[in-house]
């Protein structure tokens, strides 16, 4: 017994080296897209200046789609960040707030609740933890793209995407709303292991000096007031600020004919404009953000 | 949760066998029991009550042939010579309606979850053709995942209890791990009770002999699953949707590749479950025997999908062979077509029934009857020719067991069964049909020379490569089990140094070529649907 526990205990010691070889030569080396990285939009926080965001973004689709990092700079002066991937999960969000974290001090920290309904398989977060420790798992299919610099190079992040996170669609796919946010006193159940990632969310941007902000882009398709009860609800009891601009169409004026890019599902430019707009104020009432516009080492922003 | 998950593979398969392993011998089958519930669960959610309830059905069709069977010989012993046939006859008319009984509750869950929206569809389409005024509305049931696999088995069970071929199980337990064991619940292989059930509750400890070799088993089924079927999933289902923007040729290719995609999806998933079985310590049937070195279609299907073949053959083809009626027919039809022609008329109504319901069995659409009569007519002509082939053999000298004659005759049956395949997967019997025109009428390869294949399809010439050399891979391996060469005793009869090479060499291809993360599509096993 004693010697099969040895030989397997080898034999994992060396499958563990190997893949932390493999993970070294496959990582991207940069952070664009050429360089194999998976969500460059995102990604290019990692070659932001150290320390000069101060509001980041997370969430899925929903997040990159609404909010216009350039709209609120230019009308604040405040930079922000939206690190937001398709279908991303709260696992994913919170892998995107500590790397940020690594190198900026956000002072807020906003998260878009839609990813709060995903529902992720037990293994998400073991990928997750894989995905950070070991790339190979996630960069694998690097095998097809590798150079010379792969083998020997080191990761050295210089691709600094212009729209700061924002995806950019001038398509308009107009929605009929149909019974979009019809008022409800039932509450959308949220997972369990979803809540535990928000309180830990929560934690961790309170000992780093940040707040966590809830928001919620309007999306016809995507959000109810069932949804908008249970977030409220989580909220509340965490103390975390719910701003569901969903119930705020008084103030942005959302034109479903002309303000989404896949009916009803996303928003395009013109509707993340109106959305950004609003959120911009919120921000700048905030008065805990510097107006950087006239620094010059915010010269890239301009 | 699927075999190739990562959740299965890295959560659930090692999680059971550690606590399995750590229970005393007497409580192991709990934890096989609890685990497949589990994963039933996991995959049907509350569907679950499916398998409950044809699990409680079983057990209590069981016992309730086992009580007329033990009054019979209670009054066999009693009785006078004579008599006993007439009791024999007797009971044997009352188990005969309580297995009717049982199997048409079986078989009526199957019909109305999986088959009614078909028929009804059907039915209003011939109203309206012949203008009678009457429309159903259609109802779409949620089916559990592998009911078409359990109830064979339930079905098995309760037939070979009323042949006297096993004894009923009082035991509910076992008999519910029977049904439910969580390798085989998605895609088989199709288990009776005399393959598993006493296995499963004896409950073996986990060797470490057994641990290596079902791992390794393991470990080739994901290679055939991850790193060759899931990568040609995008390109096989662009072809088969898009057929008429490629070329003939390219619709071949299509339809090859969708042919290894099936083959090494299934047989991948087979080999997870079977060596997942194995290191249980359960021998579980097998459901492949290098189907591609068939020399005829009827050998194909007796080395492809083999348990649910065993299961048409035993259960519906011997029955109906043996019934009276075809009975009378043979001797009939002997005396007049003599002694090939004769039985064969009797057995090819049987074949017709296998072959319906094999095609249906797939699925609830004329493709997949389409391929089930396909199959019929092929086998049915092979029978019917087998004499002039016979004759034109002899007289030109050709033997059977030349090498020549056996490759051309599996090249043969190899591309009848890429035909068979090709409306197997397409939408409609239509489509089918117009996919096979354009491989024949404008057979061309241009969207290779002009690389529009690599663009359109999700995969680059590397991709192809690796499929490639997968298939190669799968190839030599299946030629070594061919000639009967044990892989696995070879395997672990090498140096240490050699043998972990393997290990690793296999671990590290899943883990760099595995078709799965950010540029695939999650593939649900293929089998899984049926």
């Amino acid at each position: 017994m004693k010697k099969i526990i040895l030989k397997c205990t080898i034999f994992c010691t060396i499958f563990l080296i190997i893949l932390i070889i493999l993970s070294h030569i496959v990582v991207p080396k940069n952070n664009s897209k050429e360089a194999g990285m998976e969500d460059e939009l995102a990604n290019g926080i990692l070659a932001e200046p150290e320390n000069t965001i101060d509001v980041l973004v997370v969430g899925d689709s929903e997040s990159y789609s609404s909010y216009v990092p350039r709209e609120i700079w230019n009308e604040y002066g405040i930079t922000s960040y939206v690190c937001g991937n398709p279908k991303q999960p709260l696992s994913r969000s919170l892998s995107f707030i500590y790397k940020t974290f690594k190198t900026q001090k956000p002072k807020i920290v906003m998260l878009e609740t839609n990813t709060i309904y995903r529902r992720r398989s037990l293994m998400y977060p073991l990928y997750e933890l894989s995905d950070n420790i070991l790339p190979i798992f996630k960069y694998h299919d690097r095998w097809k793209t590798l150079t010379k610099n792969d083998l020997f190079g080191k990761v050295d992040y210089t691709t600094i995407q212009d729209s700061k996170g924002y995806y950019y669609s001038d398509i308009i796919k107009s929605s009929k709303p149909g019974k979009y946010m019809r008022r409800s006193k039932d509450e959308r159940k949220i997972p369990k292991s979803n809540k535990l990632y928000i309180k830990i969310m929560k934690k961790y941007c309170e000992k780093n000096g940040a707040k966590l902000v809830f928001y919620s882009a309007p999306s016809s398709k995507n959000w109810t007031y069932e949804k908008h009860n249970g977030v409220q609800a989580l909220a509340d009891s965490l103390g975390i600020e719910f701003i569901d601009l969903n119930l705020k169409n008084n103030e942005i004026n959302i034109n479903w004919n002309e303000d989404s890019r896949d009916k009803g599902d996303h928003l395009n430019y013109n509707g993340a404009i109106k959305v950004t707009k609003y959120l911009g104020k919120y921000l700048y009432e905030k008065n805990i953000l510097t107006d950087h516009r006239g620094d010059p080492n915010y010269q890239e922003w301009n | 949760m699927s075999y190739s998950d990562a959740t299965y593979l890295v959560l659930f398969l090692p999680l059971t066998i550690l606590i399995y392993n750590l229970m005393p011998q007497k409580h192991r089958w709990k934890v096989l029991l609890i685990a497949s519930y589990i994963f039933f669960w996991c995959i049907s959610k509350k569907l679950i009550i499916f398998i409950i309830f044809s699990t409680f059905s079983i057990h209590h069709f069981g016992l309730w042939l086992k009580s007329i069977q033990e009054e019979r010989n209670k009054l066999l012993k009693e009785a006078e010579k004579e008599s006993k046939k007439a009791i024999r006859a007797e009971y044997l008319k009352k188990q005969r309606k309580v297995l009717l009984l049982g199997v048409l509750i079986h078989l009526g869950i199957l019909l109305v979850l999986k088959y009614s929206g078909f028929a009804l569809e059907n039915l209003n389409a011939l109203f309206a053709m012949i203008k009678i005024p009457i429309s159903f509305s259609i109802t779409k049931y949620m089916m559990p995942i592998g009911i078409s696999f359990y109830t064979l088995q339930a079905i098995s069970y309760i037939t070979d209890v009323y042949h006297e071929k096993i004894q009923a199980d009082r035991n509910l337990g076992r008999l519910a791990l029977f049904m439910t064991f969580f390798p085989q619940i998605m895609e088989g292989p199709i288990c009776r009770y005399s393959d598993t059930a006493m296995q499963l509750w004896e409950g073996k400890k986990v060797t470490y002999q057994n641990l290596k070799s079902g791992l390794l088993r393991i470990g080739y089924g994901i290679i055939k699953k991850i790193v060759i079927a899931d990568r040609l999933n995008i390109f096989v289902q662009t072809i088969f949707e898009k057929y008429s923007e490629f070329d003939g040729g390219i619709v071949a290719i299509g339809v090859i590749l969708y042919t290894v995609q099936l083959y090494m999806d299934f047989s991948g998933v087979m080999d997870i479950v079977i060596g997942s079985g194995e290191i249980f310590g359960i021998k579980m049937p097998e459901n492949f025997r290098q189907p591609f070195f068939s020399k005829t279609i009827s050998e194909f299907w007796t080395r492809w999908h083999i348990t649910l073949g065993a299961f048409f053959r035993d259960y519906v083809f011997y029955p109906l062979s043996l019934s009276e009626p075809l009975k009378k027919l043979t001797t009939k039809a002997r005396k007049k077509l003599g002694k090939h022609y004769g039985p064969l008329i009797s057995s090819s109504i049987a074949l017709f029934c296998v072959w319906f319901c094999n095609g249906l069995w797939h699925g609830a659409a004329w493709s997949f009857i389409f391929f089930g009569m396909y199959h019929f007519v092929l086998i049915l002509t092979g029978n019917i020719i087998e004499p002039l082939v016979n004759i034109v053999n002899e007289k030109l000298h050709i033997k059977k067991e030349n090498w020549i004659y056996k490759t051309l005759q599996i090249i043969r049956t190899t591309i009848l069964v890429f035909i068979g395949e090709l409306f197997f997967e397409a939408k409609t019997v239509k489509d089918g049909f117009a996919m096979l025109n354009r491989i024949f009428t404008q057979f061309s390869f241009n969207g290779i020379s002009t690389g529009a294949i690599l663009d359109k399809n999700g995969m680059d010439l590397k991709d192809f490569i690796i499929v490639g050399i997968g298939i190669i891979f799968v190839y030599i391996i299946s030629i070594l089990k061919e000639k009967n060469v044990d892989i696995k005793k070879w395997v672990f009869g090498q140096k240490i140094v050699i043998r972990w090479l393997i290990y690793y060499a296999i671990i590290f291809v899943v883990i760099i070529l595995g078709a799965y993360g950010m540029n695939y599509i999650p593939v649900d096993p293929m089998y899984a649907g049926f």
